[in-house]
């Protein structure tokens, strides 16, 4: 644990700048209050022992993430937004992402291919596209330093060789699944996994192998988001708050 | 059988019926007419800001659609409108956003009895006083059809986020509720 806080250091004087472009939003799209230029952004920690902050243009999003914390997802304006993910000795890695209205996208924080080097920040898209009734979708990231890899999907091969910042998507049945990272053209053992994913029908569920050599296994980072479709159904939760700016006022409850 | 002469004059007769019933309507319209529903369109906190509004549907997930500013709320298209004579107008906006800062909504914190809030339509408006404040767990508005519900006591309901707040949970975890009763019928604006 303790090794992996001047490694991060070190990314300070790389200064880690990751560019990321998800195509088709102009830049400088105002807020809409109807909703429809928005689009929302989930940050992912997978790097161990480095406690970071995280920066959402400028302003602070979240205090001391830890490895395996997934922050959001967070709803942002359409368009430019810069992320910075700030170690406590001051280092930074930063993304720029272009948020497509009513897209939605994970930032990760993670390690290189190799066991040396700077943190990396990479972004990926949540694949929302339409998903038949009764099934559920399951995304594998390569976000670990891991050897060279194949993911495997209840012992299906989906994706050979897979390479660190890469990812995969499959549509399964909502249920009970086995998810798994092995050495690249090896049925086992595996190097993450294998994981029992339970997944319900209109989902998108994210796997992100985390950490890996020299700060022991690879362990997985697992999230969900609804594949949302609008509705008339009655009200069962309500969000309506995303930076924290209210979490210190006192509410003055009265009445029956 | 009608015959066609007979059967002329049954329709005009009709048409001239229904003609006098329009006159004597616009004639004699005045405010003890039953007003027509009409969806919400802004509303006026005890502060004095005016808030716009508007409609919104729930995810299959029973999740809100609540506009993304805070300086706008969203009002569930199944509860009731500004005219209706029972049930209740569910209002939710968020509390803060990264761009914004804090919202209006946030003077819900901070309401007391019996201020007032003026929630208008198109061409109705409706006053209503605040009679309680409460707080409760982020996902349990489903057990909660009293704050939601078209049928039952006329109430005005404003919902936003309360802490405490877990970013790593969701963000906010509690939901403030203002529920505010009305003075009186909702009437027909001026400019109507």
């Amino acid at each position: 644990m303790q090794t992996l806080l001047p490694r991060f250091a070190a990314a300070a004087l790389l200064l880690s700048v990751a560019q990321i472009s998800l195509a088709g939003a102009p830049p400088g799209l105002p807020d809409n209050a109807a909703g429809s230029v928005s689009g929302t952004v989930t940050l992912v920690q997978a790097v161990p022992g480095g406690a970071v902050d995280v920066r959402v243009d400028g302003r602070e999003l979240h205090r001391v993430a830890h490895l395996g914390d997934v922050i959001g997802p967070v709803r942002l304006p359409a368009g430019r937004h810069a992320l910075a993910f700030v170690g406590s000795g001051g280092s930074v890695a930063r993304a720029t992402v272009w948020l497509r209205p009513g897209s939605s996208v994970d930032v990760v924080l993670h390690r290189p291919a190799g066991t040396r080097g700077a943190s990396v920040v990479t972004s990926f898209p949540t694949p929302t596209r339409p998903i038949r009734a009764g099934w559920a979708r399951i995304m594998v990231a390569a976000t670990a330093s891991l050897v060279p890899a194949d993911v495997r999907v209840d012992d299906r091969v989906v994706f050979a060789n897979i390479a660190n910042g890469e990812s995969v998507t499959v549509d399964v049945k909502a249920g009970r699944h086995l998810v798994a990272l092995v050495p690249t053209g090896q049925p086992a053992p595996a190097v993450l996994g294998p994981l029992k994913v339970s997944v319900a029908a209109g989902t998108v569920t994210m796997v992100y192998a985390a950490g890996g050599p020299p700060t022991g296994a690879p362990r997985a980072i697992v999230h969900t988001i609804a594949l949302g479709s609008r509705g008339g159904a009655a009200p069962g939760s309500v969000h309506t708050g995303t930076v924290g700016l209210a979490r210190d006022l006192p509410v003055r409850v009265f009445g029956p | 059988m009608i015959q066609p002469h007979r059967f002329k004059s049954v329709l005009l007769t009709a048409a001239a019926v229904a003609v006098l019933a329009a006159v004597v309507g616009l004639v004699t319209r005045g405010p003890a007419d039953p007003v027509v529903p009409e969806a919400p369109q802004s509303l006026r906190l005890p502060s004095g800001r005016v808030v716009p509004v508007h409609a919104v549907s729930t995810d299959r997930h029973g999740q809100l659609d609540v506009p993304d500013s805070p300086r706008s709320a969203g009002w569930w298209r199944g509860g009731s409108r500004v005219g209706d004579p029972s049930g209740k107008t569910l209002l939710a906006a968020h509390v803060d956003s990264p761009r914004l800062r804090l919202g209006p909504f946030a003077e819900l914190y901070d309401a007391r009895p019996g201020l007032q809030l003026v929630l208008r339509s198109a061409g109705l408006r409706q006053d209503f006083r605040v009679r309680s404040v409460g707080v409760i767990r982020r996902e349990s508005l489903t057990a909660r059809p009293d704050l939601y519900s078209p049928s039952g006591t006329r109430q005005l309901v404003l919902v936003t986020c309360a802490p405490p707040y877990d970013p790593t949970h969701g963000g906010y975890q509690n939901l403030v509720v203002l529920v505010a009763s009305p003075d009186g019928p909702a009437t027909p604006t001026a400019t109507r």
